[in-house]
């Protein structure tokens, strides 16, 4: 008994989640019904549907970065500047730098070349401690000997002593992601072991990362364009622009002329998106270190009596985040085709939006990727349906803002509970509070 | 090694070490990097370079406070260097200094990082220094209105570039006219779809920032003359805050509405050119021209040749002209009050012989 009614309120639930999108599809398929009878519906056109995926790519990628921080009760306000900062040393890395410009390395590489060494370092040393269970005194070495040759691997030097470096598109997708995950974890280890607020971190974070972002391109922020190589034009490898391009073409037929024409089907940077919804959510309901980044959220002193490493799961949590912000720049390097200090700008506002439009709570302890992906499709069809509309840019800011609250009640599943209370004369003092505290501490994904 | 049912207990100690080695490991990386970092960059001579509050100099070896050899000191105080377009007027500021002037100007380039304050600061500086000549690019009206008339009261010559100040007891003003860049696209617009009176088409518009003057002008300019035709309609005029992405997702969209666009009209290079590439990757690029303005050397002029962009309109940089203009005035020729710097379009016929400079008979 007790079974099948949680099985129909997570029902009830999941419904609520998805009631918003719905409607929103829903208005969307309305709003461009074809004047004429042989017309078609733009919005259901597979190019459309297609464009949306691709849009919100980005931006989901960060989404999932931020949803596992804003569960441990955190925030991290520095993954658009770390977005534009990794833009920029993507777009670096991958553009031939003038020899007149620099010796060898760029800026850019004096950022990569530490992020590749911390992280080999640290995966030789849980290897050497871990696996092979070396002592202290082995491990140390080995540690700084793998991430030597990482580096040394990651410039290319067995093979070439070049001027520039020029990276590959499995280079940039490789490296720029540690770039953005040493941020991360620097911000991570700061919250953890000062007891800092995330917000005053990340905000600090924030900062520096668009500062470093401006040094880094030179001239206080230079745009930084990504050519791709053409016969005898230098630039980035052609299989990078493939990145950024939608794949696998099928044929659509236009119902007024009746030609049918190529659409491409799948966006790759939505591939990239989908495929991090996907371990984050196996993370999160599958293994216990998920499980142990709720219970940090739901009561971190209760965490820790109960032995789960919180300083861990907290490092864990915003290095993801930087990592995922790096994949996001690249992802936006690939889409765009340039690198600048500005890529990211209020970038990490619209994911908290869209995190907490999914119903993941700002208190820790609730929330899903499944929400996420909610509300991240939300903002996706607004900003299409707005477009498609011709809507005026001051128009949509004001109707996004309206859609953004009417959401997140919508999805906290507290609008009925509100309309009750307002039937109630007189509300009792108690109950709805204890009601209140015992959802927050429930958990569902 | 231990075995325990709580991981954690063995782990700890572990971490922290492991913390505490990765910490060290990446300082000194860290500072490996920033040392070889410092080292590396090795700017051509003449390239601007611009650390904030670093003072650029041309010509020889030169004293602080005041012209070395008989030279004129020559102060130039630019709102800010993170702008592609005001890293080329300062470039090509320098150069011309360079190329021209190298024996009779030091010429002191500050960058005041888009603070009015600092810019202010810098004014005075080169007031108390005694300055020959001041160039100003100011940041805003109000705030330098005040410290242009002090210098002109102190009896330096000054030139203001690109933005006005207001008080006209300055000696000279060289700018561009953005209304006027507005119309000579409008212009240009119109004779590709079929010439005056006869042109026909739809027109996608993709703003820069609408709350700037810029903006504002370049559309309204742009409507005076498209405006007129019976046959043209604008649809469009997303604010794009000047940036390509945005740019590029707005007319994703409009690909998708509309079956029909014949010319992209954008505000700056780079909008056109995002929405060059979301048509490209429609496979609709042929069936549209592309408009932009500004003509940078490393972006609209590079598009333009490769094909990308149908023409680009110059926002000239007002820097060598001011120069010309302080020279005249520190020999006591006559200086004309106020320069409107002409523009000129850039087309991939054209763009290699230096563009063609449009002519406003109407």
């Amino acid at each position: 008994m007790k079974a099948k009614s949680n099985r129909l309120s997570g029902f009830l639930r999941q419904f609520t989640l998805f009631a918003g999108l719905g409607v929103l599809f829903l208005a969307g398929v309305l709003l461009n019904v074809p004047d004429k009878p042989d017309g078609e519906n733009v919005f259901l056109r597979i190019g459309n549907q297609r464009q949306v995926l691709e849009q919100v790519s980005i931006n989901g990628t960060l989404a999932v970065g931020m949803t596992l921080v804003i569960i441990t009760a955190g925030i991290d306000l520095s993954v658009g500047s770390v977005l534009s900062l990794c833009s920029v040393v993507c777009a670096m890395l991958l553009m031939q730098q003038p020899v007149e410009d620099y010796e060898w390395l760029s800026r850019a590489h004096a950022i990569m070349l530490p992020a590749v060494f911390l992280f080999t370092a640290l995966a030789g040393f849980g290897l050497t401690r871990r696996v092979f269970k070396w002592s202290l005194k082995a491990a140390i070495p080995a540690t700084g000997l793998l991430g030597f040759i990482a580096v040394w691997v990651a410039l290319g030097c067995p093979f070439q002593l070049a001027p520039a470096v020029k990276f590959s598109t499995l280079g940039v997708l490789l490296t720029v992601p540690l770039v953005g995950g040493m941020l991360g974890m620097t911000s991570g280890v700061i919250i953890a072991k000062t007891r800092l607020q995330p917000f005053i971190v990340t905000l600090a974070m924030m900062i520096s990362a668009v500062g470093l972002a401006k040094f880094i391109a030179g001239d206080g922020g230079r745009v930084h364009s990504i050519y791709i190589e053409s016969g005898e034009q230098a630039g980035a490898p052609a299989s990078f622009a493939a990145l950024g391009e939608p794949i696998v073409t099928v044929g659509e037929r236009t119902l007024r002329t009746g030609k049918v024409h190529d659409v491409k089907l799948i966006p790759i940077p939505g591939l990239f998106m989908l495929g991090c919804w996907t371990l984050a959510a196996i993370l999160l309901t599958k293994y216990p270190f998920g499980r142990y980044i709720y219970a940090v959220g739901g009561s971190e002193e209760t965490s820790r009596l109960a032995g789960i490493p919180v300083d861990r799961v907290k490092i864990f949590v915003y290095t993801t985040s930087g990592v995922l912000a790096g994949l996001a720049a690249v992802l936006f390097c690939a889409k765009y085709k340039q690198g600048l200090a500005t890529a990211g700008q209020m970038k990490e506002l619209d994911a908290i939006a869209a995190v907490v439009i999914g119903g993941t709570s700002l208190m820790g302890g609730r929330g899903s990727i499944l929400g996420t992906l909610v509300g991240i499709m939300i903002f996706g069809y607004l900003t299409n349906i707005l477009n498609l509309e011709g809507v005026s840019s001051e128009i949509q800011d004001i109707v996004k803002g309206v859609i953004i609250v009417g959401a997140a009640v919508l999805q906290s599943g507290e609008l009925f509970g509100g309309l009750r209370w307002l039937r109630r004369r007189r509300p009792s003092v108690g109950a709805p509070a204890s009601a209140n505290t015992a959802d927050r501490q429930g958990v569902h994904v | 090694m231990r075995t325990t049912n709580h991981p954690h207990a063995r782990l700890r100690p572990n971490l922290t070490t492991l913390m505490r080695c990765a910490t060290t490991l990446f300082v000194a990386t860290a500072l490996c990097g920033l040392s070889g970092c410092e080292r590396k960059p090795a700017p051509e001579k003449g390239t601007p370079t611009t650390q904030p509050g670093s003072a650029k100099e041309t010509g020889s070896a030169q004293a602080p406070g005041g012209g070395t050899d008989g030279k004129y000191l020559i102060g130039f105080s630019q709102c800010t260097v993170t702008e592609p377009w005001r890293v080329e007027f300062n470039r090509r500021l320098i150069a011309h200094a360079k190329a021209d002037y190298a024996k009779i100007v030091d010429l002191e380039v500050l960058d005041a990082n888009d603070k009015t304050e600092d810019q202010v600061a810098q004014m005075r500086s080169f007031i108390d220094r005694e300055a020959d000549a001041i160039l100003i690019s100011p940041k805003e009206a109000a705030g330098l209105t005040g410290v242009v008339r002090q210098a002109a009261e102190a009896g330096i010559p000054v030139i203001v570039l690109d933005r006005d100040v207001h008080f006209d007891g300055y000696t000279c003003f060289v700018g561009g006219d953005n209304k006027l860049i507005g119309r000579a696209a409008g212009m240009v617009a119109r004779d590709m779809l079929g010439g005056e009176g006869k042109a026909s088409g739809v027109i996608y518009e993709l703003c820069g920032g609408l709350a700037s003057t810029p903006g504002q002008e370049r559309r309204d300019g742009f409507h005076e003359v498209v405006d007129k035709e019976p046959g043209l309609e604008v649809i469009g005029g997303l604010d794009c805050d000047w940036k390509l992405s945005k740019a590029k997702d707005a007319f994703q969209a409009a690909l998708q509405a509309n079956e029909a666009i014949d010319l992209v009209y954008a505000h700056n290079d780079p909008m056109a050119y995002g929405a060059y590439q979301a048509a490209k990757e429609a496979g609709r690029e042929e069936e549209m021209s592309f408009i932009g303005i500004d003509s940078l050397p490393d972006e609209g002029i590079r598009w333009v040749k490769a094909g990308q962009l149908t023409a680009t309109l110059l926002y000239p940089t007002p820097g060598e002209m001011g120069l010309d203009m302080a020279i005249k005035a520190l020999r006591g020729e006559e200086v004309t009050k106020r320069i409107t710097l002409p523009t000129r379009v850039f087309t991939k016929d054209n763009v290699d012989q230096g563009g063609k400079e449009i002519s406003f008979d109407e």
